[in-house]
């Protein structure tokens, strides 16, 4: 009987340790597939149905300091059944359609609160000088005439340019294939 | 507002040839923001409860069988193709074209990710 129970502490203490580094990944930036999302009025998600037992049987334990072993068995349970591979469970994952429609609503309304918030980041500057972060200190510089007029004759050649440009035709332009 | 982002979200389909659907979902499959071509065709096989939920299974099942956790899932079928981010608590998923190229379809995620940290306060607790 001591062998079994040393046994039990043994696994107890190992379980702990795992149980420690779930809560600190839990507690991280990371949210995972069992982490809870929002109240328990809205909070019936499939992934969390499965340990929900095991959280109501680890609260009961741990206000009873007595019952460290059974503690100890519930939490490998748990960590099992977390780390077991479960394809079967992929049929499991729906959820009712009162709730779909109660969290649909629920979403809604807290996306309208939130959209007030919400700085668009898509949101484009307008205009020629949107890449200009000071274009008022740029806009009120003096302009002086030669540059307008080197600005004009630039423009003025590119204008003749465009327009002295000419097709040499030479051959047909719809080639006929040869085929057989 | 609300209708700021959905443009926004329309602007980034229009992107991208021959994608038809972005959805923004919770894990569980149901929808705080989606947007569709109005030339969409019948995707909604895609969109339905339980096939969004069944990526986020297989997302943490498969992470057992050694390869590590993944981030996207890419489906191609013979006449769409479907591709499923991991954002959880939010699924991103694009539907688009069998033909539809999937590297742009890859790059909007870094366009969305500033709306999805504020999207998310309305899925999980404050």
């Amino acid at each position: 009987m001591d062998y079994v129970r040393s046994i039990l502490e043994c696994l107890a203490s190992i379980c702990s340790c795992w149980h420690c580094t779930d809560d600190l990944g839990n507690q991280g930036i990371e949210p995972s597939e069992r982490t809870h999302l929002l109240a328990d009025s809205v909070n019936q998600s499939p992934a969390l149905r499965r340990s929900n037992s095991a959280d109501l049987s680890n609260d009961c334990s741990q206000s009873l300091p007595k019952k460290d072993d059974q503690n100890a068995l519930s939490r490998l349970v748990q960590n099992t059944a977390i780390n077991m591979i479960n394809v079967g469970a992929l049929d499991s994952h729906t959820l009712e359609h009162q709730e779909y429609t109660n969290r649909i609503k629920t979403y809604s309304q807290r996306l309208q609160q939130q959209w007030n918030n919400i700085q668009h980041p898509g949101v484009e500057q307008t205009g020629l000088l949107k890449d200009v972060p000071n274009h008022h200190t740029y806009l009120s510089k003096v302009i002086y005439p030669d540059d307008t007029a080197q600005m004009r004759i630039f423009i003025e050649k590119s204008h003749a340019a465009v327009l002295g440009i000419q097709i040499d035709h030479r051959e047909a332009v719809v080639v006929p294939f040869q085929i057989p | 507002m609300s209708d700021d982002i959905k443009k926004y979200f329309n602007g980034l389909l229009q992107k991208v040839s021959g994608l038809y659907v972005i959805q923004i979902t919770d894990r569980d499959g149901v929808p705080l923001l989606r947007v569709s071509h109005s030339q969409e065709k019948n995707v909604d096989f895609a969109l339905m409860p339980s096939f969004i939920p069944t990526f986020t299974t297989a997302c943490d099942q498969a992470s057992k069988l050694g390869l590590g956790r993944n981030k996207t899932i890419i489906s191609m079928y013979s006449n769409y193709q479907v591709v499923q981010m991991n954002k959880l608590p939010l699924i991103l998923t694009f539907v688009g074209a069998e033909d539809c190229n999937t590297g742009h379809i890859l790059a909007l995620e870094h366009q969305v990710d500033g709306y999805l940290e504020d999207i998310k306060l309305a899925v999980t607790e404050p």
